[in-house]
This record gives C-alpha cells, structure tokens and sequence, in this order.
C-alpha cells in the first residue's frame, strides 16, 4: 500500500492560445453568492475568510476559456462568442473550486444572465478551493445585473446543469464486443442427467457499461444444452438453445440474470433460466439454474471474453 | 469504451507474461494520443520506484479516481497493458506516462507494475489519496513532474512516495515535445522553450 504521498502539484505547462477566438458577439453575466450556515453572502461580507483572494468565474466551451472576474458584490460579466458555455470552476487565488458544470446559452446581439449561482459550503474560509464537498445551486434571479457589454441587452437564460462528461453517452465498438463471451457449463439435473455445453452470450449494460455497479443488464445467449441420462443407451438429438434475459450487477464484479430459452432440436420447448456471474468483463464463473421440460437443470459456468483473449496477445 | 471497464481488462491483462506485440512495443516512442474531445488536457508524468530487493521493481500503470465536481464516478490512467496495444499509440513508456483528463478534482488510487516477475498492485492509502489531489480546469498541458516511489522498509508492504519537480529531470522536456510533435497538442507548447 502507498501510505503517504508529500507534496504532489501539476505544473502547467501550457504555451499560447490554443487558436484564434473568433470576435465576441454576445455576452454572459451573472452573479455568484456563497451560503454559508443559512446566510447568503456577497464575496464582499467574506473579505476576511477570503484572505484577499481574487474570484474569478471559468467557463468553457470547447478549447475556448473564459475567465470573469468576480466583483464585491458576487456580479460577474464576460464577452463571448455566441454559443453554449459551461461555467465549470471558480478562481479561487491560486487555487481553483470545481463546479458541477451549468451550460449558458450566449446569444449573439445578446447578454445572457446565468442567473446568481449559489454556493453553499460549511465554513468558505477553510473549504473554498479545497475542493471538499461545496454545493451549487442556480437561482432565477439577475435584478441589478447591467448587460455585460454595451449595447447587447440583457435577456435572461439561467444556467441550467450540464452532463458531467461530455461524449459519455457514445458507445465505441470495443465497449460493445467486451460484453460478447464464450463460455461452457457443467452440471447435473433430475433423474442423475448430466447437463451442459458450449455457451455464446451477448452481455449488455443499459444504464452503464460492463463493469460498473448498479447496472441493468440485457443479455442474449446461444448455447449447446445437450442432457445426457445415465444408462440411457439411444442418443437423443442435439438441443440448441436461443435465450434472451436481463438483469442486475449489485456490484461491479457481480451480474444475476433471469430470462427464458427457446430450445429446438432434440428436447424442444420453453425453459426459464436465473445466472449468477462473479468476475470481470474479461473473465468469469458462475451458476445457472435452467428448469426444462425434464426437471431442474444445475450447472457450473465459466466464460472468456474473445476480445479480451485475441486484445490481450497483441 | 470507459475507464472503469478498460481498467479491469488491463489489470486482467497484466498477469501475461508474453504478448505478440512484444518485439513490436520496444521499439514504439511514447507519442500522445489526437484530443478525444475539445476540452480535455493531457497529463504527464514520470514514475521512478525504489521499491529495494524485494519489493515491486518497476512501475506500468498509474490510476486515478475523479472525486469531483459530484460523485466519484471514474477511473483514468496510464498503462502498458492494454488491449490490442500493437496498434495503437504508446502512452507509456519506462515510466513516463500521458493522459487525457477532462476538467475535474483526481486522486491517486492504484499503481500497477511488477515484482520478481510476477503482476504488483500497489493500492494508495486514504491519507495518500487525499493527499495526492490535483485539479484540471482550462485545457492545457499539465506536468505531475517525477512521482518517486520508495519502499518503507526493506521486508514491509507500505510505501512512500515524493515529487519531484520538472526541473530534476530536464531531459524529460524533450521527451514531452517528442512525445506531442504533430499531434492537436502541440500548439499547447509553443511559446515554451
């Protein structure tokens, strides 16, 4: 275990501007309050705490920054390209607050409000750019806000919350094939049958991808589930099965699913099935419980992701 | 693909002691990534372990956790085991690593490497983690510097680890620009010597 780290700091090693901005055609104003115990403070009732600190509001949008100065009474203004911004931190110093990020909808010939942000901390002194658990809430209200340049009327467009990782939602290709496993499962079932097979299954997560806790999972499967019976001389024919089910992973190493099969071939009918998985996207065991038209059915699951079998040789 | 999912086929990869690629690897320079997305800064940094006779003695891999704003919700690193690594980019290499970070609060959890051989985990302490936070607000290039990591004691499990500046290692200047030369990240150093 790494028990103590001293003194870890980033240097910015950042040179010029990234581009050129194209010329500022609307604005964006606001202000920004603290609440601290129940009262609501202007950065000027909070000289002392502040320590001399200059405030500042960052937002973003694409490689572009802004940086607006924050006034004693909390109003903040910035010219901007038209465009929706994200206010994500506060200048603190020389430190910085992270904000759970709010988009602003700068509109060209326009100021925007963002409406006054709210900033809600234990003890501003101690907790302001420490990075500890502050809280922003954005209020509709922008009276005694003038417009952030001149001629470009103000109009109101409160901040709203932003998704906290932009390009989240995207899916690539690798994520998709990591939920493709192949697999084999062993096991016995009424009347001392042995039971098992080859297994091919198509894992998905709904709210989140593989791994994560608290997911719903879709999954797709098809299987070898041939029933071989002691002293049972004829063979029966080959029984494929088609299932589809869902689920939930309490954990990230833990899937339970549920669903049904559709088998054909030599034991054709129905069967309602529930898995237990333990392990990760790329390997795992597990139990599945099948209960088919000749009697419960146990078995013993392990699986291999191919992606993580052919991705982990080259 | 996300962190979190990456992260568990990396560390299930490290276990191997062969790979195809190998020949092919030794000779990739570090090189940055394209930008996945605007807005997001690349880290760099070095990692030096003296981790003595019988600890880890080479570090591959270093992770984060972003704590906030919200939620800890995501893990980012740098490694030498990824999937189908022949064909991509080399974001590691003896212990100098890049990442792509978006603007958040990070902390150190877990380093990955090596002792005698066999796959090390190195888990950073509650202390150490908050210890180690650092912020990435505007876009840019952020250096960690040179993270060394030393064994407590010859037979004992803890480790410590310090900073060292930039500055203790010049060279690694040169590297840096190498590593970013005719990528979306090379107008970040211009203006630097």
């Amino acid at each position: 275990m790494l028990a103590s780290v001293l003194a870890l700091t980033l240097a910015v090693v950042t040179g010029a501007a990234p581009e050129a901005r194209p010329p500022a055609t609307a604005a964006v104003t606001g202000r920004l309050m603290f609440r601290q115990k129940g009262q609501l403070l202007a950065p000027r009732d909070l000289r002392r705490a502040l320590h001399g600190a200059r405030l500042a509001v960052g937002l973003r949008r694409g490689w572009e920054v802004l940086v607006a100065p924050v006034a004693d009474d909390g109003s903040f203004h910035t010219s901007a390209t038209a465009g929706v911004w994200r206010i994500e931190w506060l200048e603190v110093g020389g430190k910085s607050e992270l904000l759970p990020p709010h988009e602003v909808d700068a509109r060209a010939g326009q100021t925007t409000c963002a409406g006054q942000l709210e900033l809600a901390l234990q003890d501003v002194e101690s907790e302001l750019g420490a990075n500890a658990g502050s809280h922003l809430a954005v209020v509709d209200r922008c009276v005694g806000l003038g417009p952030g340049a001149p001629r470009l009327p103000i109009v109101t467009g409160v901040a709203r919350p932003g998704s906290d990782y932009e390009g989240s939602g995207s899916r690539g290709v690798l994520e998709i094939l990591a939920g493709l496993r192949g697999g084999w499962a062993w096991g016995s079932g009424d009347n001392d049958a042995t039971v098992g097979g080859w297994r091919l299954e198509m894992v998905s997560g709904l709210s989140s991808p593989l791994g994560n806790a608290g997911n719903l999972l879709l999954v797709a499967s098809f299987a070898d589930v041939n029933r071989e019976v002691s002293g049972v001389v004829a063979p029966v024919a080959a029984t494929r099965a088609v299932g589809l089910g869902a689920g939930f992973a309490p954990f990230g190493w833990l899937e339970a699913t549920a669903g049904g099969e559709v088998r054909f071939g030599g034991r054709a009918g129905v069967v309602p099935w529930l898995a237990l998985r333990g392990g990760n996207p790329a390997f795992g065991i597990g139990g599945r419980a099948a209960f088919g038209p000749d009697g419960r059915e146990l078995s013993i699951t392990v699986d291999l992701s191919p992606l993580f079998l052919v991705g982990s040789l080259l | 693909m996300t962190r979190a999912l990456l992260l568990a086929l990396a560390l299930s990869t490290s276990g191997c002691f062969f790979r195809l690629s190998d020949p092919v690897w030794a000779f990739k320079s570090l090189r940055a990534a394209e930008p996945v997305l605007p807005g997001r800064s690349l880290v760099f940094g070095s990692l030096e372990v003296d981790g003595g006779f019988f600890g880890i003695g080479s570090l591959d891999g270093i992770w984060l956790r972003r704590v906030g704003p919200g939620e800890p919700i995501d893990v980012a690193g740098a490694t030498e085991e990824t999937l189908f690594r022949v064909f991509g980019r080399r974001e590691m290499k003896d212990g100098h690593y890049l990442m792509q970070l978006p603007p958040g609060v990070y902390e150190l959890v877990l380093f990955t490497g090596r002792s005698w051989g066999n796959p090390a985990r190195l888990h950073v302490g509650e202390d150490a983690r908050v210890a180690s936070r650092f912020t990435i607000t505007r876009p840019g290039i952020y250096d960690m510097g040179v993270l060394h990591v030393e064994q407590g004691s010859t037979f004992g499990s803890n480790y410590h680890m310090t900073t060292l500046p930039p500055s203790s290692r010049p060279e690694r200047a040169e590297l840096l620009r190498d590593a970013v030369a005719g990528t979306g990240w090379e107008r970040f150093l211009q203006g630097t010597p």
